[in-house]
């Protein structure tokens, strides 16, 4: 198991797990560089914000 | 490659590196140095993997054995020659390396790269704990916390637009909000920069305060809009009030009907006007006939006293029809009245109404006290007053006119029934039925226009002077009242946004302890095998590296001297240094779940001193083949690690290659079989003259040493002992008498050779040359014994 996963099984807020997923959905796109991975998860939680599911707010889209 | 231990020597700047990092890109699809060197400068690193010296995409392939004994040819290359995209193959078809087990992690990284070794030391305690984790396979956690570090900064220092707005209003409504018992502490909260905001309390604040202002039973915020406008109004009505300043909101409107209505009440006054008319022709026709009519009654009459009017027989028939014409005269003249007063009922009602919505409120001229106030309101801005009030004073005016106009008419249509029975009136109530509508078309057409040039200063100057008066002391609390009421939403939104900011930094937070707790948890069991393998590049010290200490996003290294503990980075020495990278990234590589079997060690021994270099060659390389049973690919420029390797072949498949030099195409690498070459160059010199002869003969005498010390590394896996350095040909033989596995019959055949190739004898009496055959009998001994021991 990676440890991602297992930190995210120690995480029970819905929105912390939220914000946990799409990061491991970034993580799992090679095509994403990390350096692109702050201003993406900042996406994500405007996304967030405005009340989006993080899933249609994934790079991968809905 | 296929061996245990591959050996590639060779100078600087041979294309070493390069081989290691081709083998790090076709696994990773990128190297350390470009990954570290993109951190300054991505322009600087750009295009470095592209195919520098040839026109096609570069491309790494190689052939790998797999734990389950399948062999595959591995292939990375740039999709173009242009583009350092790059795209992977299995078996020549394009295909993901991750079904192999082959994901790009950084645990069990297997090339330990010269330029890398110190990287994760000498860095911020930060950056290093960042290599270690990625090292120790807690990348993934370690960038979701870096991630959330630098969003969750971002978030913070740059809200979203509407959260930045909401802030900008809270803090706006702050003071006023102050003036209310239910709003002050939520006043001085909202005052803060940025204010802080709770969003359920704080909407509960608000609707407590507006209820009390305003009476509305309601706890629905959107519920007390409405009396809070209408609080407002008065409050701001007790401050200025400029109701007759005000248009009607559907000012268009209100003038087309102006227009309209006035079309019709025209029609209806000209109705009346020709009744009016009749009625007074009527009179006139009248009077005329009553006089005729009297004057035909003295003549029809006696001279004397007898009266026209009495009952003598007189009315004959000419005269009984001019009187039934007379009566049906007066019958349209009654007519034309009752039609007249009807009309002028009709249109009085009509006519009250006509531009109510325009004239009412009065529009009076502006008092002195309301002229003071609003110099008072606006004192800031009194070029602004002084055009508006000559405004209002020509507008007001028009209206006032307008009005006028059309009270007199109302007055006159009222009055025409009790004017109507005053004949000697009628001249004048026709003249007014014409005159009084001409004058009010006229006051409309006038007030139109100046409405419509009002309208436009109006415009502009009321924002102004609402401004002022809603930032009077009475007014401002109401506003920001009503203001933060019909915020209610976006506090809240406010409200998620601190509430979302707080969990990416509680994420971050526990991400943060998570790493921590793994690292130690891992750096219990990995960091005791980086200190053993430093141990094995430092036995005995008293001074060297000791231990690491994770830490709040930071890793200690840990150094001892002489039993006290300091900085490792800070203190220990460059060779050390370099020995405890070497031990980092060799743990890294001994990871059990990596999925390499191999290790690339490129140029591992910089900065050694001799005890470090032994240490190496003896201790740590046979611990990787042997104990690790790793391949071992090494990469050097240094001769003595060569060799040194070359003397680990116990039961070793073992290849050396030489860089032989550098060209355009790349790196000339050549497998090294030095004593074979050795041994044609032997037999090609014992087929020329007699220099060449001779020369063969002191040449056999290097090559049989080469022979004996090759066999002595490979049979007992060191170099033969340091004494014998320059040994003569007694030393030589009785060190190829000891090496195990040397039989007597070979011990006597290479003295046999030995003697031959002495150069003491050459110089005896009598001496010659030998010829090319018994040169030969001696190279094809040396070659035979070569291949029983395996040497060639």
């Amino acid at each position: 198991m990676r440890n991602l996963d297992e930190f995210l099984e120690s995480l029970t807020d819905p929105l912390e797990r939220k914000l946990v997923q799409a990061f491991s959905r970034l993580f799992s796109d090679p095509s994403i560089p990390e350096d692109d991975y702050s201003s993406r998860v900042r996406e994500v939680l405007d996304s967030l914000l405005m009340g989006k599911d993080d899933e249609t707010s994934s790079p991968q889209g809905s | 490659m296929d061996a245990d231990l591959v050996i590639l020597g060779g100078p600087n700047g041979h294309g070493k590196t390069s081989l290691a990092e081709a083998i790090e890109w076709l696994f990773y699809g990128t190297t350390k140095r470009r990954v570290q060197g993109e951190r300054f400068s991505r322009t600087e690193y750009a295009g470095t993997f592209l195919n520098a010296h040839a026109s096609g995409p570069a491309e790494v392939e190689a052939e790998v054995e797999l734990r389950d004994g399948r062999r595959l040819v591995l292939c990375r290359r740039t999709k173009s020659a242009r583009q350092e995209e790059a795209e992977t193959l299995v078996e020549g078809a394009l295909s993901s390396f991750a079904p192999l087990g082959l994901v790009g992690s950084d645990v069990g990284y297997p090339v330990v790269a010269q330029h890398g070794l110190q990287g994760f030391i000498l860095s911020r305690p930060k950056d290093r704990r960042d290599a270690i984790g990625a090292a120790l396979g807690l990348e993934d956690v370690t960038l979701l916390k870096n991630a959330l570090d630098g969003a969750g900064r971002a978030f913070a220092m740059a809200a979203p637009t509407t959260v930045r707005q909401t802030r900008t209003l809270l803090r706006g409504c702050a003071q006023g909000l102050n003036e209310f018992t239910e709003t002050k502490l939520l006043s001085a909260r909202w005052a803060q920069d940025p204010p802080v905001v709770q969003p359920d309390n704080d909407i509960s604040c608000l609707v407590a305060a507006a209820k009390r202002l305003t009476g509305a039973p309601s706890d629905v915020p959107s519920d007390l809009l409405e009396p809070l406008r209408e609080k407002l109004r008065t409050v701001s009505r007790s401050v200025f009030d400029d109701a007759a300043f005000r248009l009607p909101a559907d000012l268009e409107k209100v003038l087309d009907e102006l227009a309209a209505d006035w079309e019709k009440v025209r029609a209806g006054c000209q109705t009346i006007a020709g009744d009016l008319a009749a009625v007074a022709a009527y009179r006139a026709a009248y009077l005329a006939e009553l006089v005729s009519f009297w004057k035909k009654g003295l003549e029809l009459a006696p001279a004397g006293e007898e009266c026209p009017m009495c009952e003598e027989p007189t009315l004959d028939a000419g005269k009984r029809a001019e009187l039934e014409r007379r009566i049906a005269g007066a019958s349209a003249d009654l007519e034309h009245r009752a039609k007249a007063m009807k009309e002028a009922r009709d249109q009085v009602s009509q006519l009250e109404a006509l531009g109510r919505s325009l004239v009412e409120p009065a529009r009076a001229p502006i008092s002195d006290e309301s002229r003071g106030l609003l110099r008072g309101l606006l004192a800031d801005d009194l070029t602004a007053l002084d055009g508006f009030l000559p405004e209002y004073t020509s507008w007001s005016s028009a209206v006032r006119s307008l009005s006028a106009a059309r009270d007199e008419l109302v007055a006159f249509l009222r009055s025409l029934p009790e004017q109507l029975s005053s004949p000697s009136s009628y001249p004048e109530l026709v003249r007014k039925s014409t005159d009084l509508p001409c004058a009010l078309s006229t006051q409309i057409g006038k007030a139109r226009e100046a409405t419509e040039r009002y309208a436009g200063v109006w415009r502009d100057f009321e924002p102004k002077l609402a401004g002022q008066v809603s930032r009077s002391s009475q007014v401002a609390p109401v506003v920001a009242l009503g203001k933060s009421l019909k915020a209610s939403d976006s506090i809240k939104e406010v409200g998620a946004y601190h509430d979302l900011l707080a969990v990416a930094r509680s994420v971050a937070r526990k991400a943060e302890t998570f790493v921590q707790r793994k690292q130690k948890g891992i750096l219990d069991t990995r960091g005791a095998e980086v200190v053993d393998l430093y141990k094995k590049l430092n036995p005995g010290a008293e001074v060297g590296f000791a231990a690491m200490e994770p830490g709040n996003e930071e890793v200690k290294l840990h150094a001892t001297s002489f039993g006290r503990r300091m900085s490792a980075a800070a203190t220990l020495s460059e060779c050390q240094l370099n020995c405890l990278g070497l031990s980092f990234w060799v743990m890294q590589a001994l990871v059990p779940t990596s999925p390499f079997g191999f290790i690339v060690l490129d140029d591992p021994v910089q900065s050694m001193d001799d005890d470090h270099f032994e240490a190496f060659a003896s201790v740590l390389l046979p611990y990787l083949l042997v104990d690790e049973a790793k391949q071992v690919l090494l990469f050097s420029h240094e001769k003595r690690l060569v060799e040194k390797a070359r003397a680990l072949t116990v039961g070793l498949r073992v290849i050396e290659y030489g860089c032989e030099s550098y060209e355009r195409q790349g790196p000339v690498i050549v497998e090294q079989a030095r004593l074979a070459r050795f041994l044609a160059e032997v037999e090609a010199l014992s087929a020329g003259n007699e220099k060449n002869r001779e020369y063969a003969v002191a040449r056999i005498r290097v090559l049989v040493e080469s022979v004996v010390r090759e066999l002595h590394l490979k049979v007992t896996g060191g170099p033969a002992p340091p004494e014998l350095d320059s040994a003569n040909p007694k030393q030589l033989l009785d060190l190829f008498r000891s090496i195990p596995g040397t039989t007597p019959a070979q011990h006597a055949a290479l003295m046999d050779t030995v003697k031959f190739s002495d150069p003491s004898h050459h110089t005896e009496v009598g001496y010659t040359v030998p010829v090319a055959t018994n040169i030969r009998t001696h190279v094809d001994r040396m070659r035979q014994m070569m291949k029983q021991f395996g040497l060639i």
